[in-house]
């Protein structure tokens, strides 16, 4: 028996309609590259002009070989990489440049707690006291870390104890960190006295434990690299 | 049959199974800075596992600054999946300050907590 007629019109037209290419699809215009003019202090970057985020991370890099260059002209051209930019800029500029105060550098750093951190870090070897006493207000995300740096500085720098005052004081917030230092203080520099309450005096007497029963210990700092320390 | 055809018509096409386009030859490109651009897009659609595979992708790119992108582009993408160990392997394909900083945020551990 043969199909129906209808029935064989519809595979006929089901077929032709599969089988039909689509219409060439017309081609989106691609977009010309924009290629920027750096300042001549960038030139290095300008093979990448045309790659957005090429050029983002070579400026970014080159931030630290041209912190003469103010911070906004040179990460203007950072893009998605500005953080990275000004972090770097704003270390190198206070590491070579040792005129520039804190309240000159930190501006650069905008809202990056952890740039700002490392600024600080920079101006340990002046007054590490000074420095404690802005971690809170300048890094607050990063603050027992900052006072840990500075206390631990200061310690290094065999201190008059004429601050010790101002470092219970930060003990009492952060006594994990600052206990650590002042049995440091207390056990190898053999200054001062561990508290006699508290939690900061009993992290105090551990750390002076810990250096009595290893004093090769007393050789590390607890950590922060002491930038621009000398003995 | 003005019901049928629409049914037809669909049973006869149907969907046809997506065919994944193989990657592209990165090496046989030239000049160098355009199939290091090439072996960028393709680590940047790397997953973050197997970290190994990324810094094979990122010690093809000859171009440090390149590389450099392509490094910091993928640590953005999956700083939410990857472990910061994982991510500091990746750090160590990179040169220059931005190699620093790349360190500095996968290691310290003050951005750990």
């Amino acid at each position: 028996m043969r199909p129906p007629t209808e029935v064989l019109a519809l595979a006929a037209l089901s077929a032709w309609a599969c089988q039909t290419p689509p219409e060439p699809a017309e081609a989106e215009p691609v977009p010309a590259a924009v290629s920027v003019q750096l300042p001549q202090e960038l030139r290095r970057c300008q093979p990448y002009a045309a790659d957005p985020p090429v050029l983002a991370y070579c400026v970014a890099g080159e931030a630290s070989s041209v912190w003469r260059t103010p911070v906004d002209v040179v990460c203007a051209h950072a893009g998605q990489y500005a953080d990275l930019c000004r972090q770097n800029w704003a270390a190198a500029a206070a590491k070579h440049d040792r005129t520039r105060t804190l309240d000159e550098l930190l501006p650069a750093c905008g809202s990056d707690q952890d740039c700002a951190f490392e600024v600080l870090d920079t101006r340990l070897y002046l007054d590490p006291l000074a420095i404690a006493a802005r971690c809170a207000a300048d890094v607050p995300r990063h603050e027992e870390d900052c006072i840990g740096h500075a206390v631990g500085f200061w310690v290094a720098k065999t201190p008059d104890l004429s601050g010790l005052d101002q470092v219970l004081a930060h003990g009492e917030r952060f006594p994990g960190k600052v206990g650590y230092h002042l049995g440091t203080l207390v056990g190898c520099r053999e200054l001062g006295a561990c508290p006699k309450q508290g939690q900061l005096g009993d992290w105090c007497r551990r750390r002076v434990k810990g250096v009595t029963a290893a004093p090769a210990t007393c050789q590390q700092p607890g950590g922060p690299t002491l930038v621009g320390w000398k003995r | 049959m003005t019901v049928l055809l629409p049914l037809l018509l669909g049973l006869a096409c149907g969907t046809p199974e997506p065919v994944a386009e193989p990657p592209p030859d990165c090496a046989s490109l030239t000049p160098q800075a355009t199939a290091d651009r090439c072996w960028m897009d393709q680590l940047l659609g790397l997953p973050h596992d197997p970290v190994g595979a990324v810094v094979e992708t990122a010690r093809r790119i000859q171009d440090p600054v390149i590389r450099g992108a392509a490094v910091f582009g993928w640590i953005d993408l999956n700083a939410t999946k990857s472990a910061p160990a994982d991510a500091a392997r990746v750090c160590e394909v990179l040169e220059g300050p931005n190699r620093r900083i790349c360190d500095r945020r996968q290691k310290s551990w003050h951005l750990q907590r």
